[in-house]
């Protein structure tokens, strides 16, 4: 019985001092989504991006090449992630939005394993031992952050442009067909999707008392990767309650001892969910079809994004 | 000119295992339309089970257990096509793809697991050394002729089978139109099972082939996987030629960067070639681009 307690308590705390990483993982999650479930791309780097974000971030609050007051560092280290990583997400768009997705696979994973490596490599950024960052933001920032990127991510999907990613991702054909530019559209994507994991990317420096190459391997881009599919490909309230239970998984495992099998468990929870349950784990629920909820939130636009909630044409 | 030529060689000796490992990933997307990422780990399976069996059973022949390996990579991809690919066939593609990357991933961990995540090597099969060619200031080590000799060997019997066989026939009747081939009264999931299965056993090859010349872990494959991935591209996707042409052509690249510059960037090298082949000539060099037909 003391030991049930105790690992309750050990949780509790374990879930409290994990606060600002889920809230990182909530932005990185919501980030892939945009692209894999919303847009129905098919993006397998997103740590790439991370990794990106995190260390123009970190470079600049480290180095603070203009002597800048610290508020004013972090605003730059902020925008400038937010702005590289997008770029990041923009030259690797522009070759594979042509293409058929699984070109963009194979891209945003080759980005994420040669980006990882640079960083091994790179000395002006630690190389393989990283650098020590500031820490500047608090849990109440990153959260404050958090919730700007869901109302974000929400107002999006019910704008016309998200009405047209939508009609872009259940038919290419069709949607050319009455004026939806689709290489552009697709360019714009992967540009905001990076531009969220960019963003994830500079709360975590400046949380974080270091950051090192190890820890932007190709396993963390397979954890949101398992978030977005958990949660249910486009589905917004699935996908940040997977964010949130995925992120304290490793800590759960950690306490039970069984770190090692971490991305065991990761990999065998993806094949479960796409062969047994592709919709995720609401299916097509959202926090507004809740009974108490119902009848003061409507969201006004298509109702039911989540990939797999449709009837799939044979 | 000799430091040129001896780049050349060893790039050659890369590239035709790329070549190998190429060809699977091309007769998968040729018949399926699917960059199946599990293919590098399929290359790891037969590395290990190539190093168990002559680890384990001393006196074992090295083409006793390059059987092996190949046929125990082959027999996996055909059991995770079965498991994991075939119930995806009709949903939609980015669940099939998510399924493959988990498999790879799936399958790095079990490696480590259950081989642990040490190197483990393979007994020597060779007399160590080299021939010089001493005009040209040229060395080409034996195990360098053994992988070039043999991969000329499975590349020549892959081309009588898919040319020469009824099976082959088959497969490029499935290749080029699934359902047109199912009317015909082709046996198709019979026929993808076996695309698998020579792909991967190619794939298995290469990995005893890899193991002879480096080591044997549970990520070996993740590297060779990329390059040879880009190297199907640059010959053209679904193009068994182009995927032969484009192995070597990576292997030759990357040994004259890593040669001449240095050897941090090759990896990196890889990528750049694959983004510039996909903004240039996104076709590759012998593929043809399908028109999409409503």
């Amino acid at each position: 019985m003391t030991s049930v307690i105790e690992f309750f308590t050990s949780l509790g705390s374990t879930i409290f001092s994990s606060l600002d990483l889920i809230g990182v993982y909530v932005i990185l999650a919501l980030g892939l989504n945009l692209i894999n479930g919303m847009a129905g791309m098919f993006s397998i780097g997103h740590a790439g991006f991370w990794a990106v974000g995190a260390y123009t971030a970190a470079a600049i609050t480290v180095h603070d090449p203009l002597s800048t007051p610290w508020p004013v560092t972090l605003a730059l280290s902020i925008i400038a992630a937010i702005a590289v990583t997008g770029f990041a997400g923009l030259v690797l768009a522009l070759p594979c939005s042509r293409l058929a997705g699984d070109y963009l696979a194979i891209a945003t994973l080759g980005f994420s394993i040669i980006v990882v490596s640079l960083l091994y490599n790179l000395d002006f950024v630690g190389a393989a031992t990283g650098l020590s960052t500031p820490t500047y933001v608090s849990k109440g920032f990153i959260w404050l952050m958090v919730a700007l990127s869901l109302l974000f991510y929400y107002r999006l999907q019910y704008s016309n442009l998200g009405r047209t990613i939508l009609a872009l991702r259940e038919d290419e054909i069709a949607a050319q067909s009455i004026g939806v530019n689709r290489v552009r559209l697709k360019i714009l994507v992967l540009v905001l999707g990076a531009g969220m994991a960019g963003l994830a990317g500079a709360l975590f420096a400046n949380s974080a008392t270091y950051i090192n190459p190890a820890g932007f391997e190709f396993d963390q881009s397979i954890k949101i990767l398992t978030m977005v599919v958990l949660g249910g490909l486009g589905s917004l309230t699935g996908v940040v309650l997977a964010a949130v239970l995925l992120t304290l998984l490793p800590e759960v495992l950690r306490l039970v001892n069984l770190a090692d099998y971490q991305m065991l468990v990761f990999s065998v929870l993806l094949i479960v969910m796409v062969l047994v349950r592709p919709q995720g784990i609401l299916g097509r629920k959202e926090l507004w079809d809740l009974p108490l909820l119902r009848r003061y939130w409507r969201p006004s636009g298509p109702l039911r994004v989540a990939l797999g909630s449709v009837e799939v044409k044979s | 000119m000799s430091e040129f030529l001896q780049f050349l060689i060893n790039g050659l000796a890369v590239g035709s295992m790329y070549a190998l490992i190429a060809l699977g990933y091309t007769m998968v997307y040729g018949i399926i339309q699917l960059i199946n990422f599990a293919h590098g780990e399929f290359m790891m399976m037969g590395a290990f089970v190539g190093a168990f069996t002559l680890n384990r059973l001393q006196g074992t022949p090295l083409a006793v257990a390059l059987v092996i390996s190949m046929l125990a990579a082959g027999l996996l991809a055909v059991l995770v096509e079965l498991v994991a690919y075939r119930p995806l066939r009709r949903q939609p593609k980015i669940f099939v793809l998510t399924a493959a990357i988990a498999v790879s991933v799936l399958l790095q961990n079990l490696g480590r697991i259950v081989f642990g995540s040490s190197a483990v090597s393979f007994p020597a099969q060779f007399p160590q050394g080299s021939i010089g060619l001493e005009s040209l200031g040229v060395w080409v080590e034996y195990s360098q002729l053994f992988v070039l000799g043999l991969s000329l060997v499975l590349m020549a019997a892959l081309w009588l089978i898919v040319h020469k066989t009824k099976i082959g026939a088959a497969m490029r009747a499935t290749s080029q139109d699934i359902d047109a081939a199912r009317l015909m009264g082709i046996n198709t999931n019979l026929v993808i099972s076996f695309t698998f299965f020579i792909g991967a056993s190619l794939a298995g090859a290469v990995g005893v082939f890899y193991g002879m010349q480096y080591s044997v872990d549970p990520l070996m494959g993740v590297q060779p996987g990329l390059a040879a991935f880009v190297a199907a591209v640059l010959g053209g996707i679904g193009s068994l030629p182009g995927a032969m042409i484009g192995g070597l052509l990576i292997g030759i690249i990357e040994n004259l960067v890593a040669g001449y510059l240095s050897s941090t960037y090759q990896g990196a090298i890889t990528f750049v070639l694959l983004i510039l082949v996909l903004s240039i000539k996104p076709t590759g060099l012998l593929g043809r681009m399908a028109p999409v037909k409503v």
